[in-house]
């Protein structure tokens, strides 16, 4: 197990190198000049000349890499071309939000995505079935932002159950915190729920008809026992890549729902950074969210190992 | 066609066989009653008004091995995995089913009492070995969990059990090979360990669905010598169904031959291999090569079985049976010929009937 965790993260090295090359690539391939942009309004050409001198933009797009590469390895991703800040610390300040509203939205979507699926596949055919997809078919299908406004509206200007935006750090006031981020987290979720239904649906439907289901009601089980330890453990597999995937597209932000409830996550730094062509923030960013969607595959490739004993070494 | 109606109570009880069993099979089938008889079932799938199974009739006694032969598609499976409740929800409808286990009426509409016969009293092993067992799960714990479906014993004693079967079925080293998933054994290693879910329970009776038929000829009779001894030693009843004739010459005491979904011949092993009298039994016989004698090219029978939208309403072999008059196509027969065999032909026994025809 150990030596597939260790093989694993090799493979995941020139992974992360090729996505260095190219978000850097892009960025210089991008039109607009972020000097420019600084130097303000009178384009003094001495003031240009010393801000290239100053973020090195002169020198050979190699050592630019290189020097980016280099100082991103110890940490330091540069500073924002905006704010002066550190690009580190204004990641490190947006992480934890997107996180937790990611990990709600997570929860949201399984709770809700795989009893759906299972309740769908067993029933197939049914009223059940098809109320289910047509609530999939609407999840998928209402934008989020829509939904987002609709909720505020109603939870919370009609019923005033639940703030309509705001941002209270976890480690704060847990409780608080969960609770504000209720409604966006939800939004994300249902479409993600639709999602995972299908798959859990279309996997327990391939996995019901299987020989060991049939085997295992032979032995007299209990028919509950038999959709939820014989198929449902088989079915998990695809659900558990899915899963990391979906997680890992809900780091890369939520850019509209974290606008309609303010969330003052990833999403929002993205935005602004690439409008003010922030190209700092911008890589930083992408650097990450490539990162964290490499381990959340990673995770996913342990998790299929240790659900699937064949691929086990013995 | 009076003798048909006269014989019927004898015909469908297959206990007073005279064709030389040993005397312990002879005992453990009581008296009267079969193990499992089933007197009548029928089922349909989807919209089709004609049934898949039409009126299969057949019993087990204790002890003993009734074979169900037929070519593929003919209702073999599917008769079996109805009793066993075992059919896709929703897919079969059952329109007949008059079946007795031990003496008592089985209700096929009642899940919950399926259930509990399932793998305790009547248990099922499959075709397929290599993929009728969890791929996710150790063989040990699938073993100990048939033990716990249906007895109120901790985990060490289902455990303990599981090991105890594993060396019933001749698996070495059981308490390692307990840990291991089934993608560790090859596949008559887990048709053993399916042998010993199956009995885990003692069933008294066991239904084995083409048990040798994806393994090595070597393999197969290895685990046909090992349900055999099983049985010796438990006097459960077994229901094989196969399409190998060979299988049934070694093993059957009793044969249900099974066309299009009815059984067209049943009776003792000697008296349906010596003296076959439905015209399909004669084909089946035929079509089976021989060792000895001049070679010859092997008999076949001519034509395909009739879909369900052209299956006639009488005898359901009247489209390819060279003997047939126009009564067979409207009328279902059947005739009892004594000793426990039975053949659904008006022509029975042929040699008889036919010369009058």
């Amino acid at each position: 197990m150990l030596s597939f965790i260790v093989r694993r993260l090799l493979i995941a090295i020139p992974t992360i190198i090729l996505i260095s090359v190219f978000v850097f690539a892009l960025q210089k391939l991008l039109p607009g000049d972020p000097v420019l942009a600084m130097a303000g309004e009178e384009r003094d050409p001495a003031t240009i000349a010393f801000l290239r001198e100053k973020y090195r933009l002169n020198d050979p797009l190699p050592i630019q890499y290189f020097t980016w590469v280099g100082n991103a390895l110890t940490g330091d991703l540069g500073i924002s071309l905006r704010t002066n800040q550190p690009v580190l610390e204004l990641i490190a300040e947006k992480l934890p939000v997107t996180i937790q509203l990611a990990t709600m939205a997570m929860v949201f979507a399984l709770a809700i995505g795989i009893p759906a699926g299972i309740l769908s596949a067993i029933k197939k055919g049914t009223v059940a079935d098809y109320v289910a997809n047509v609530v999939a078919l609407s999840g998928l299908s209402i934008p989020n932002f829509w939904l987002g406004i609709m909720l505020i509206l109603l939870v919370s200007v009609k019923w005033q159950l639940l703030p309509a935006s705001g941002y209270v750090p976890f480690d704060e006031d847990p409780l608080r915190s969960i609770q504000v981020m209720i409604m966006p987290a939800f939004v994300l979720g249902t479409a993600l729920a639709a999602t995972l239904m299908r798959h859990t649906r279309s996997a327990m439907l391939t996995v019901l008809t299987s020989d060991y289901v049939r085997t295992a009601r032979a032995k007299g089980l209990s028919e509950r026992r038999v959709i939820l330890k014989h198929a449902f453990r088989n079915a998990l597999t695809p659900i558990v890549t899915l899963s990391a995937l979906l997680f890992g597209e809900l780091i890369a932000g939520a850019v509209l729902t974290e606008q309609i409830f303010t969330v003052p996550g990833f999403g929002k730094l993205v935005v602004d950074a690439v409008f003010n062509r922030d190209y700092a923030v911008v890589q930083g960013i992408v650097l990450v969210t490539a990162v964290g969607f490499i381990a959340m595959n990673l995770l996913a490739d342990v998790a299929y190992v240790l659900l699937n004993p064949r691929l086990r070494k013995s | 066609m009076k003798r048909g109606l006269d014989g019927g109570e004898e015909a469908c009880s297959f206990n007073q066989s005279t064709n030389g069993l040993t005397l312990a099979q002879n005992s453990l089938s009581s008296a009267s009653t079969p193990l499992l008889e089933v007197r009548a079932l029928s089922l349909g799938f989807g919209p089709s008004r004609t049934e898949l199974l039409k009126g299969v009739r057949y019993a087990v006694n204790a002890g003993q091995t009734l074979c169900i032969v037929g070519e593929s598609g003919c209702g073999k499976s599917v008769s079996s995995l109805a009793i066993m409740g075992l059919l896709p929800k929703g897919a079969a409808r059952i329109t007949e089913a008059d079946i007795r286990f031990r003496g008592e009426p089985y209700d096929l509409s009642d899940p919950a009492a399926l259930r509990r016969h399932r793998g305790a009293d009547i248990a099922i092993i499959f075709q397929e070995p290599m993929t009728s067992l969890n791929p996710a799960f150790r063989v040990g714990d699938q073993i100990a969990e048939a033990v716990t479906a249906h007895n109120d014993v901790s985990d060490a004693q289902a455990r303990d059990r599981a090991i105890e079967m594993l060396r019933r079925v001749g698996i070495p080293a059981p308490e390692a090979r307990m840990n291991e998933y089934p993608h560790q054994l090859s596949g008559g290693m887990r048709q053993r360990v399916m042998i010993a879910m199956a009995l885990a329970n003692d069933p008294a009776l066991l239904i084995a669905d083409e048990p040798t038929t994806a393994l090595d000829v070597t393999i197969q009779s290895q685990i046909l010598d090992l349900i055999r001894n099983l049985q010796a030693e438990t006097g459960m009843g077994t229901i094989m169904i196969t399409h190998d004739l060979g299988v049934v010459a070694e093993i059957a005491d009793t044969v249900a031959v099974m066309y299009a979904g009815t059984i067209v011949e049943a009776g003792p092993v000697e008296r349906i291999f010596n003296d076959p009298q439905h015209p399909y039994t004669i084909g089946l016989m035929s079509s089976m090569p021989k060792l000895t004698g001049p070679r010859e090219r092997l008999a076949t029978v001519p034509g395909t079985v009739p879909t369900t939208d052209t299956m006639p309403p009488g005898c359901r072999f009247s489209t390819r049976c060279p003997f047939a008059r126009p009564i067979c196509a409207e009328t279902p027969p059947d005739h009892a010929l004594g000793d426990g065999h039975r053949a659904l032909c008006h022509f029975a026994p042929l040699n008889q009937r036919l010369e009058r025809a």
